[in-house]
């Protein structure tokens, strides 16, 4: 059966502030999911609390708006005891980096297969505007009026440092990038980090809108930067704040098994009736 | 300059903070307390308070960063909200452990789930037994007033616990109500810089809590329990010494309101005593003998006040606005501690429990009628109909 993105697409109509950058992302969410092709009732769709969080309900896969900074972990339950399920998570800069961002380096090495949207607006939208952990330094908000002291966390550098596999960022300035971008995503094996800069059209710097992201986004491809090139992806994955670099960071050519896939194997190989011994000391020895 | 207002709870808290000169404001967003904190961000950018504001990564980190500069001799005020409060809960009793007399802000919210935004006291509530003094404010001015009378209570070197400042979300956070913020003379008579007799200090090196063996545990346990008994006779100080500085006398634990010949009366705590005072004149002037006692300290819990007033009455009603799930009520959990206080009087009330006010939903007069009926009914028939009535979900 063929899917349209209408088929994704919930009653719910958004509580967003006209002109947010997440309408956009759920635009992305609808076609990429609609290329994929799996029925909602196969998809499970976490987030955290923010803004963006809400975004579960938009849809009509499953859904979980969850608690402050916990999807990661709670995406992770819901692919452990379900892996046939496709499992997207999603959350602001504030959930994902700030509050739970302890979690972010767990969910990497330990490589469930999920995708992790980012809505990136720097700001603390939903509370009406306090710093984030995104925020750049100087940023004057409602808990900083005299300007931001600390230097924002560079999501992309993060997720890279920790060893993610696929790390990628886009704009819904670029609505076809981006629904390539999390179509690319939901198919890789693995854990894959999608940032998406989505302003805060309430709260947000006036110049991190999307007509500033359209100006100034620069397409990786178009830099003849090569997806498997690690380094040069930290090297441009260092120009967060400074330069919209869109489109694939990095994306590891030999993908190693997900953990579900690793938890299979030891399982086949614990209850195997006919397995040896040294067929199972070879199934649990580290690789 | 004494100077009259109109704030909200939010603001009154924040104006506290200022007027106690915090050294250290550590912040994290969540609705309702969010106004508190971007008040005092304000604050401190206009100059008028010189402290340290940090926002914190989570609330877990909120209540840490506060642990370390208390623990350095700072004075310190935090804050949250709902699952917020909840976030930080391992650090309550290291806190209260350590005898680090932080002060925390609460504007109550409803926990998850599903994410309502409304006053429920099961945040703070929850964290009834973890060594911080505990209280609720109704309104502006008791908030402001409460707020610096904790700073002077939790940092008496007989005390030494931390704070919890309770306020109804939205009700008293985010109703804005006439408030006397005092002249900064008077405060600083009544509220001394804060000294801890023992925070870190490079001249005089201390560990602050190391591991130690299970032999070791119980005597800091009694210490701390201690602390808490021993905080009684000063919380009765500090308000005497409020009223004659300021001019408002608080009772410490309890407000009665019109009890004198009253047999069926509202117990209850927070914002909606003030809802509860209205009902109860409106109820009077049709012959119902009614009134309302209000707690205003949880933390030392009251005991023998709350025997003494509550034994003068045919019937209490608890007004919850918290969940006590399993409970021994099956309803909230002020009713459990209301019925053992009465424990050892000769002249128990009926006591039953009201789930009102829940999700944050205001009380009407309608449904204090309806309240009023089922003690009348019980105080007729001798006994209770139910332990707990979910008011809205009956006839």
């Amino acid at each position: 059966m063929m899917y349209t993105p209408q088929d994704y697409k919930s009653e719910l109509k958004p509580i967003w502030c006209p002109g947010c950058g997440d309408y956009g992302v759920v635009q992305a969410i609808y076609r990429a999911l609609a290329r994929v092709g799996r029925p909602p009732h196969e998809i499970a769709f976490v987030s955290g609390i923010g803004c963006s969080s809400r975004i579960p309900g938009y849809t009509t896969t499953y859904g979980f708006n969850s608690v402050h900074g916990r999807a990661l972990p709670i995406a992770q339950g819901i692919k452990i005891a379900r892996p046939e399920l496709l499992v997207l998570v999603a959350g602001g800069d504030g959930d994902g980096f700030s509050i739970g961002g302890g979690h972010v380096a767990h969910a990497i090495r330990r490589n469930v297969d999920l995708t992790y949207i980012v809505m990136d607006n720097q700001i603390y939208g939903l509370t009406k505007g306090q710093l984030s952990p995104t925020s750049p330094r100087g940023l004057h908000t409602v808990s900083s009026p005299e300007g931001s002291l600390e230097d924002p966390v560079n999501p992309l550098l993060y997720v890279l440092g920790y060893g993610g596999r696929f790390v990628a960022q886009g704009t819904p300035a670029d609505l076809t990038g981006l629904t390539q971008l999390i179509d690319d995503g939901l198919r890789y094996p693995g854990f894959a980090f999608i940032n998406v800069q989505s302003p805060c059209v309430t709260y947000g710097s006036p110049d991190a809108q999307l007509k500033a992201h359209k100006a100034s986004m620069k397409s990786l491809a178009s830099l003849g930067h090569d997806e498997g090139d690690r380094l040069r992806a930290m090297e441009l994955a260092a120009e967060y704040g400074r330069s919209l670099h869109t489109g694939i960071f990095y994306r590891d050519p030999d993908p190693p098994p997900a953990y579900e896939a690793l938890v299979a194997d030891r399982r086949r190989a614990m209850f195997d009736p006919g397995a040896t011994r040294a067929r199972v000391l070879e199934t649990f020895a580290f690789r | 300059m004494a100077k009259k207002v109109r704030i909200n709870g939010c603001v009154a808290a924040a104006q506290a903070a200022k007027y106690a000169d915090v050294d250290v404001i550590t912040a994290y967003p969540i609705r309702p307390y969010t106004a508190t904190m971007m008040a005092l961000a304000q604050m401190v950018a206009n100059g008028e308070l010189d402290a340290e504001y940090i926002v914190a990564d989570s609330e877990h980190s909120q209540l840490s960063i506060a642990h370390g500069a208390s623990s350095s001799g700072a004075r310190v005020f935090t804050g949250s909200s709902g699952v917020g409060v909840q976030f930080a809960y391992e650090l309550y009793s290291p806190i209260s452990g350590s005898r680090m007399p932080v002060q925390m802000m609460i504007a109550d919210r409803t926990l998850d789930p599903p994410g309502d935004f409304g006053s429920e006291h099961t945040d703070a509530l929850s964290t009834r037994d973890m060594g911080w003094l505990m209280g609720w404010s109704c309104d502006a001015q008791e908030a402001f007033d409460n707020h610096l009378m904790a700073f002077r209570i939790g940092e008496d070197p007989r005390v030494l616990l931390p704070q919890m400042v309770c306020q109804d979300g939205f009700f008293v956070s985010h109703i804005t109500t006439d408030c006397d913020l005092p002249d900064p003379g008077q405060v600083k008579e009544f509220l001394p810089p804060y000294k801890h007799p023992y925070p870190l200090d490079p001249r005089h090196p201390v560990s602050h809590g190391p591991q130690i063996m299970p032999e070791q545990g119980p005597p800091l346990q009694l210490e701390r329990a201690r602390a808490m008994e021993g905080s009684v006779p000063v919380i009765e100080e500090v308000h005497d010494q409020f009223a004659r500085i300021f001019g408002r006398r608080y009772d410490p634990w309890l407000e009665e309101y019109m009890t004198d010949d009253a047999e069926v009366v509202f117990f209850l705590q927070g914002g909606h005593g003030v809802t509860a005072r209205h009902a109860i004149r409106h109820m009077r002037a049709r012959g119902a003998k009614v009134g309302m006692v209000r707690m205003r300290t949880i933390r030392p819990y009251p005991t023998e006040r709350i025997r003494e007033s509550l034994s003068k009455f045919k019937v209490v009603g608890v007004i919850e606005t918290n969940m006590g799930l399993g409970g021994v009520s099956s309803g909230g959990s002020l009713y459990a501690e209301a019925v053992a206080a009465l424990y050892e009087s000769d002249r128990r009330p009926l006591v039953f429990s009201f789930m009102a006010g829940m999700g944050g939903e205001a009380i009407v007069l309608k449904e204090f009628y309806w309240m009023t009926n089922k003690m009348i009914e019980a105080q007729k028939r001798g006994k209770i109909e139910k332990r707990t009535h979910w008011v809205g979900f009956e006839e």
